[in-house]
């Protein structure tokens, strides 16, 4: 079987919170949701807690930093120091803006790359898309998806919870 | 930030006409359902207005243009132009800070004002960001054509040179180099980012398998899983705070350009902020140009409401304001300094130089225009915030042109002054950035979803959600915060 | 390229290359040129001369192979010759020097000198002999004027033959004259230059007795009184007189130079008391001088001072300035000088002979000599008399030698015409120029450097000329021609020379093979000035001089027209010289252009401003002039400078400028005396190397003085020793290495007379392009050593500042810090080093460099000249490319050789470093040296109360200083000249 072994479609982000409450109330928590737009109201609930990026570009940040300063002294004081201006070659003041940049553009590309790498983007196929009319969920359509049940049981319920919540269909997947 | 957006505490008019302002232009306005916006917003992906292809053309044109005027200068060298000494810099450096100083209001409205939750960004910050891209396109186009050895432009990058000379970082051009390319790229990526939910809404709503091939590539395989935007939003928002000290940082920089030369009218401390707010302020004047014709053109009264107007209006009677305190501090600060050079360029030649009709022009323009926005009337009549918004930008061009020429052909010894004046490459030069600028801008507005669909989606949710809140209890909505 | 030089070019109004549009790169046209091909074959090689000659003993430079050597000649202008040495590399000269032991050069050399070099690789030149329209060669020419064919055609006298030369010293020529006489006693020659004024010689004969010229001794003298005379500036000997006043100011910083001339001259910008007078007027001043100083002197040998009514016809201001002078005079009796210029008539000279004979400086600082200049031209050898002759025909040959007489020539005589209507015309002559085209024969003269030859200087001291380098287009001297007239064809310059001079006995001239050889090294004949004499003036001759100035009055109404030589292109003879044509005039820095000089208050009664156009008219004849207007001109008087409007065949000469010749006419050929100006309402831009002349109160900043305070203090400036507050202090001189030695300069305004012999040095000796008429009005001169020119105060009487101005070498270089790719940095020895290679040209040295010394290669000047140009670089200096910025190196290169020189000779200490502007200055106002060593003459000087930085306040902290003018303090009256 390639798709979910169920998945709701919702034609209001209300329903689909709904139905995630529903579902949430009776802990089912291993669900994926879908929304044309960013809904960080539902994280609580399927206890989602907030990604640990920033870590990661903080990281990234600092290496930009020392990178930055290091090549200017590496270039200037250690390589080939030249009289300049009557000034030292040392001249950390004047070595503070590349710096900041470095730093800003180091830590800048962690934060883009990181979320690719994270999301394993760019991914062009994901079993949701073979459900037909999926494809919505970019536009004006909200999905619950779940794939781990303990029984058939726990399944129908699963389902019976969604039509509650309104859902528009509700798709169970034939074992 | 909220004095500023919220005419409510708006000190120029009173709470009631306020109150009223805000119940006539709510941030959007009687909004179809998710799949009808959809559909509004990416309708300029599918079908072309009749009027687009002949501006595509001329502005194409006008591109290559730009090209010969370079070929000219590459081929003949930078005689080609009207410098001279002691006018060594003019026009080019005049447009490549112009250029950079529009390119800051995009990152300011989309990454400032998320972080402030100016939810009215949502609606133009696209916009505002691709007009950041495509004048940081131009800006750095000038520098390279600028040198006398253009092709040895990356010298002043420290790569792994055999020689084993590396660039001075003690100039203030190498810290241009890495603030420009710092922010072109960080400005790319944050876009880029922003784009990806739309480019997946363009790929599902793409009419034939082509354009949803195409689209579908660049929406990097997005489906706007809860997982997805957990870190979405994580990362975006991270973009935001970066660029945020970054877009202050980038127009510091090149202020120091003049400020680190001993140059009377270059050497003051007060240019990094002076330049900064001088950016945003011809920046938000360029938005201007480009939203109202947008906003008329597609039909976007909806989402790109008077609030918007009305508010970019009041930023720019703010940093207007700023600039022209920056302005007093300048020639303050040369009085009282003493100094003889100090006081003669910035009181004297500025003044009455032979520059000075661009001088007064500039302050005329730049100084008082922007006050016409104490009126609410004003700030949201299109036709005035148009004309407004053309003027500051040529006055700020003349600013540049002011502070960079009208310093240079006056220095210290009356010996070597020397007046300056531009050859037809020059002006070919200004000409085509313009030309460059409007080509990209429109294909941009050809094939990249220009309002973010998603966060329309996303506040007017909000909206209703709030809507309904006030509807209980009849008290104000946060919308404006 | 070709193209351009056949076209007619007379409505061209700048010359080709010159001024083409903006932004063609060949503009520079003139410096890639036609004829390129035979320059090529010719330059390619090495070209040795034939016959021996002999480096300067002492030269400069080790002798070693591969390295210059120095080879002692003489360039003669209007005959007279200046001792100079040449710099030849590899066969080429690339450098000319002043001959220290030469009495005209005393090692320095100006602005012509050093140009000349550029003459002899300028592709322009003749490259082919011609008869009509075909080419001839030397032995057919030979043959058609050998005596035997010649007399066929002149006559067994010659009494159809004429020969026409400019006014010639040598020897040689003399002799050869004399031969000619002997072969043709009917033929006769005259002599024609267009400055040449016999009046000097005249006032002698009638004055003194005898044909003599005066000579003076400006280190005895005190006070020294130049009556519209530019001795400092121009003149045979003023590189001397400018040295020997120099040397005075410096002993006695009371010696005081008090002028009155028409139109502002180098020699005024030094002057104590200067006085702007028309011509006319500087005549009734010398009366009135004499009237004040000649009473009694002789009898009692005292002087008064005291002025009387003769001053009647003077303004106030020159009544004044006469009392003050005389009264400086008479304080200063013996020790005094009074110079009259060439322009003035003999009566004015006679005056002078007066003055100073009541004096008493004759026989102090003023002596007579005989001319050096052989036969004047009396009246029935100059120009008109053969004009007429020519007019009334029998003349069937007319023989020109050099001086292109049709251009220079005053315009009543139409010379162009009446020579074109002789059968049977030779014109020697470097150009295809206005001479040429109207001659049937033309054949291409030599260089001085090309030449074997002789001439004598001012004072008689006679000089060998002799060739660096072999005749680059086949070219002929006068000599050989002369002696081809005589009979003698076969005999080149060199052995003529030798019989010439073995036939000359007694005239010291070199006898022995070691006299010879002495000679060709020393580049001076030893004892072979001529003897003094200290005749009385006639009382007679005074008193006809003084009614004959009187009748003639003060010119009020109508307005005087003077065509003086122009500091470039002298009278034309230049024209062709791209450096001269670029050298900034010493006072107005005009370049590419001559123009009607008037005083402020003359033009805005005319109602024009500089750069209008106006009509000259003297008489019938009428010329279209741009105005220049300058502070401190004489009121009434207008000043044009001969040598413009050149309508030959030289590319880079034609149509720079308007002809002054077409309002000369002999009768008035100096000064026109009843002139009318109007306006034509059209104007045409003039290419001025510096635009403003005030100096907007930064006196103190940038000359080191504080105006009106200075005046009224002390004579000599304090210095002004901030120091500016610093973070970081300057780098210690290491011990050994380069930083052993820690180079600067020190230039002396007090005797700096602007008259930029050091920018043309600077040009040959660092390779500088020239940029054009176009160029220099975009303000893009490469001359990496200027002269700022400031004029500020009243403008009839203005203050005149003058500073050379070039890069600074600060030890907080403002343009080194902010070059992003390290390409100006400072070296070990305190030069600011400019890296051409690693220049990408972002041009932000420049503007944060406060003294704009910095210049930049907006097109590539050096990629397209001519094979001959290219000879003429220094290979010791690089030749920069386009798109770099460049900018004065101290002469590093010369400095290098040094330190290697020393280092060769294990001498820990560098030996003397002599830079090219150095070298070149008459007055020795430049000083370079190094700070390490306290006795060197730069640090002594560096200490001294006078030196000061230019722009001190900036901290910039420059290795040059400059020393401030001496100005005395202001004496009460504010009129006549007030202390300046």
């Amino acid at each position: 079987m390639t798709h979910p072994r169920l998945a709701a479609e919702f034609t209001t982000a209300d329903a689909l919170q709904a139905a995630v409450d529903a579902l949430a109330r009776e802990h089912y928590r291993e669900l994926e949701t879908y929304a044309p737009f960013d809904m960080p109201e539902l994280d609580a609930k399927l206890g989602r807690r907030r990604s640990r990026l920033g870590w990661v570009v903080v990281a990234g940040g600092l290496a930009g930093l020392i990178i930055a300063y290091g090549i200017q002294w590496w270039a200037n004081v250690h390589s080939y120091p030249l009289y300049v201006g009557g000034r030292p070659a040392h001249a950390v003041p004047a070595f503070v803006p590349a710096t900041f940049e470095g730093m800003i553009l180091a830590a800048s590309l962690t934060a883009f790359f990181g979320v690719l790498i994270v999301l394993r983007l760019p991914k062009l196929w994901i079993p949701e898309d073979e459900i037909d009319g999926f494809s919505r969920a970019s536009v004006d359509r909200f999905w619950v998806t779940a794939n781990h049940f303990a029984s058939d049981l726990d399944r129908d319920r699963a389902a019976e919870l969604m039509r509650s919540a309104g859902a528009r269909r509700v798709i169970v997947a034939e074992d | 930030m909220t004095t500023i957006s919220a005419p409510r505490s708006d000190p120029g008019s009173n709470g009631s006409r306020a109150h009223a302002q805000l119940e006539r232009y709510p941030i959007m306005r009687e909004l179809p359902d998710d799949g009808t916006l959809t559909t509004q917003l990416l309708a300029p992906l599918w079908t072309s207005h009749p009027a687009w292809k002949w501006l595509f053309m001329a502005s194409g044109a006008l591109s290559l243009w730009f090209l010969f005027a370079m070929g000219v200068t590459f081929a003949r060298g930078i005689g080609a132009w009207g410098n001279n000494i002691p006018v060594a810099w003019a026009y080019a450096i005049t447009d490549f800070v112009w250029w950079i100083g529009i390119g800051h209001a995009g990152t300011f409205i989309s990454a400032f004002l998320l972080l402030l939750h100016q939810r009215w960004r949502a609606s133009i910050n696209r916009l505002a960001e691709a007009m950041t891209l495509f004048a940081l396109v131009n800006a750095s186009l000038f520098p390279i054509l600028h040198l006398g050895r253009p092709w040895f432009f990356y010298w002043l990058v420290p790569y792994p040179a055999t020689m084993g000379v590396w660039p001075n970082f003690k100039s203030s051009l190498p810290w241009d180099v890495a603030a420009i390319s710092t922010y072109f790229t960080v400005s790319l990526l944050f876009w880029y980012l922003g784009l990806v939910p739309d480019l997946a809404a363009a790929r599902d709503r793409a009419p034939g398998r082509t354009r949803r091939r195409v689209y579908g590539v660049f929406a990097l395989g997005w489906h706007g899983s809860g997982t997805e935007w957990r870190h979405y939003r994580v990362a975006y928002t991270l973009l935001a705070g970066l660029a945020t000290p970054l877009v202050v940082s980038v127009h510091s920089i090149v202020s120091l350009d003049f400020a680190i030369a001993q140059l009377p009218g270059w050497h003051s401390t007060i240019f990094p902020p002076y330049f900064v707010v001088g950016a945003i302020y011809s920046g938000f004047a360029m938005v201007l140009m480009l939203v109202l014709p947008v906003r008329h053109v597609f039909r976007l009264h909806n989402v790109i409401t008077r609030r918007h107007l009305d508010h970019i209006a009041l930023l720019l009677l703010v940093t207007g304001s700023l600039l022209a305190y920056s302005y007093l501090c300048e020639a303050f600060g040369a009085w009282y300094s003493g100094d003889l050079f100090e006081r003669y360029t910035m009181l004297t030649a500025r003044t009455r130089g032979p520059y000075a009709v661009f001088f007064w022009i500039m302050t005329a323009v730049n100084v008082l225009t922007p006050q016409l926005f104490w009126w609410t009337r004003l700030r949201t009549n299109v036709v005035v915030l148009f004309v407004v918004g053309v003027m500051i930008w040529i006055g700020m061009w003349l600013e540049r042109f002011v502070i960079i020429v009208a310093s240079l052909n006056r220095d210290f010894l009356p010996s070597s002054w020397h007046l300056y004046a531009p050859t037809w490459v020059d002006w070919s030069l200004l000409a085509g950035s313009i030309g460059l600028f409007s080509f990209l801008f429109l294909a941009f507005l050809r094939w990249v979803p220009f309002v973010p669909v998603s966060e329309v989606k996303r506040e007017q949710r909000e909206i209703a959600f709030e809507s309904a809140y006030v509807d209980r209890d009849g008290a104000m909505p946060e919308v404006t915060r | 390229m070709s193209r351009r030089v056949e076209q007619p070019e007379v409505n061209l109004e700048f010359p080709p290359g010159a001024a083409d549009p903006p932004e063609w790169v060949s503009r520079r046209d003139f410096l890639t040129l036609l004829g390129a091909g035979a320059a090529m074959a010719a330059g390619a090689c090495m070209r040795r001369p034939d016959k021996p000659i002999l480096p300067y003993v002492e030269a400069p430079a080790d002798v070693v192979p591969g390295m210059p050597l120095y080879y002692a000649t003489a360039m003669p202008l209007d005959g007279y010759a200046t001792g100079v040495l040449v710099r030849s590399n590899t066969g080429r000269p690339t450098k000319i020097e002043g001959n220290p032991d030469h009495p005209a050069s005393l090692g320095a050399s100006g602005a012509l000198e050093q140009a000349s070099l550029l003459e002899l690789y300028d592709p322009h030149r003749a490259e082919a002999m011609r008869v009509g329209r075909r080419r001839a060669t030397w032995d057919a020419f030979a043959a058609a004027f050998a005596p035997a064919a010649l007399s066929r055609r002149v006559g067994a006298r010659g009494a159809g033959l004429r020969v026409l030369m400019p006014p010639t010293t040598s020897p040689l020529t003399a002799s050869l004259l004399g031969r000619l006489g002997e072969a043709y006693p009917d033929a006769r020659t005259h002599f024609f230059a267009p400055l040449a004024s016999s009046a000097r010689i005249a006032a002698a004969r009638t004055s003194l007795g005898a044909a003599l010229v005066p000579q003076y001794d400006f280190r005895a003298a005190d006070v020294v009184v130049a009556l519209d005379a530019d001795i400092l500036a121009t003149g045979p000997f003023h590189l001397r007189y400018a040295r020997e006043w120099a040397d005075r100011r410096r002993a006695s910083p009371s010696a005081q130079l008090h002028v009155a001339e028409p139109t502002p001259s180098p020699t005024g910008t030094l002057a104590a008391r200067r006085l702007g007078a028309t011509w006319s007027a500087v005549a009734a001043i010398a009366t009135a001088l004499v009237d004040a100083v000649h009473r009694d002197a002789r009898s009692t040998g005292r002087v008064s001072g005291t002025t009387d009514a003769s001053g009647g016809a003077l303004t106030p201001d020159a009544r004044a300035w006469v009392a003050a002078v005389a009264a400086d005079l008479a304080a200063h009796a013996g020790h005094s000088i009074v110079v009259c210029g060439e322009r003035q008539p003999s009566d004015v000279h006679v005056l002078t002979n007066a003055l100073n004979d009541a004096l008493g400086n004759v026989g102090t600082t003023v002596w007579y000599t005989p001319p050096a200049v052989l036969n004047d031209g009396g009246p029935d050898h100059d120009l008109s008399a053969l004009a007429t002759e020519l007019r009334t025909g029998g003349v069937d040959t007319l023989v020109i030698l050099d001086g292109n007489p049709c251009y220079g020539a005053p315009s009543d005589i139409e010379l162009s015409r009446v020579v074109g209507a002789v059968h049977n015309t030779v014109y020697l002559g470097a150009y295809d120029d206005e001479t040429a085209r109207v001659s049937t024969w033309h054949l291409p003269a030599a260089h001085y450097l090309e030449s074997w030859g002789d001439a004598r200087a001012y004072d008689g001291t006679t000089s060998v000329i002799q060739p660096l380098i072999a005749p680059l287009h086949g070219g002929r001297t006068a000599d050989e021609v002369l002696a081809v007239l005589a009979g003698q064809p076969n005999n080149s310059t060199h052995d003529l020379l030798r019989d010439a001079w073995n036939s000359a006995r007694g005239q010291g001239a070199p006898t022995t093979e070691s006299d010879w050889s002495e000679a060709l090294r020393r580049g001076v004949v030893a004892g072979s000035a001529f003897a003094r004499a200290t005749p009385a003036v006639r009382g007679d001759a005074v008193a006809q001089a003084r009614a004959t100035v009187a009748a003639r009055g003060v010119a009020r109404e109508q307005i005087e027209i003077g065509f003086v030589p122009s500091h470039a292109v002298h009278d034309g003879r230049f024209a062709d010289n791209g450096w001269l044509q670029e050298l900034p005039d010493p006072v107005t820095k005009l370049t590419w252009d001559n123009a009607a000089l008037m005083a402020p208050a003359m033009a805005s009664r005319l109602g024009v401003a500089t750069n209008d156009v106006v009509k000259l008219q003297v008489g019938d004849r009428a010329l279209d002039t741009p105005v220049l207007v300058v502070p401190g001109h004489a009121d009434g008087a207008v000043a044009l400078a001969m040598g413009y409007g050149r309508q030959g065949g030289e590319a880079v000469a034609r149509g720079v400028g308007v002809n002054a010749n077409a309002l000369r006419t002999s009768q008035a050929p100096h000064v026109a005396p009843s002139a009318a100006v109007s306006r034509t309402g059209r104007s045409h831009e003039l290419a001025l190397a510096q635009t403003h002349w005030a100096i907007e109160g930064r006196g103190s900043s940038i000359v080191g003085e504080d105006g009106e305070a200075q005046r009224s203090t002390a004579s000599s400036v304090q210095p002004r020793k901030r120091r500016p507050l610093t973070l970081y202090e300057p780098k210690p001189p290491s011990r050994d290495g380069f930083g052993a030695d820690q180079w600067a300069m020190v230039i002396d305004l007090d005797v700096c007379t602007g008259c930029s012999a050091c920018v043309v040095a600077c040009q040959a000796e660092n390779n500088i392009p020239v940029v054009g008429k176009d160029g220099v009005m975009k303000s893009r001169e490469m001359h990496w050593l200027r002269i700022d020119r400031y004029i500020d105060g009243p403008p009839d009487d203005p203050r005149f500042e003058t500073q050379p101005m070039l890069c600074q070498h600060c030890e907080k270089a403002p343009c080194e810090y902010v070059c992003p790719v390290n390409a100006t940095v400072h070296s070990e020895d305190g030069l600011n080093e400019m890296v051409y290679n690693r220049c990408v040209g972002t041009r932000f040295c420049s503007n944060n460099c406060p003294y704009k010394v910095r210049r930049f290669n907006w097109f590539d000047y050096n990629g397209e000249i001519a094979e001959t140009e290219r000879m003429a670089k220094n290979p010791e200096v690089t030749i920069r490319a386009r798109g770099v910025m460049e900018k004065c190196t101290f002469c590093v290169q010369r400095i290098r050789d040094a330190q290697m020189a020393s280092r060769l000779a294990g001498d820990p200490a560098t030996g003397p470093v002599v830079t090219a502007c150095q070298q070149s200055c008459p007055t020795q106002a430049i000083v370079f040296g190094s700070l390490t060593d306290p006795e060197s003459e730069v640090s002594r000087q560096f200490g001294d109360p006078r030196s000061f930085s230019a722009l001190d306040e900036l901290g910039t902290v420059p290795r040059v200083r400059y020393l401030a003018r001496r100005r005395e303090a202001d004496s009460s009256d504010s009129s006549g000249g007030r202390a300046r």
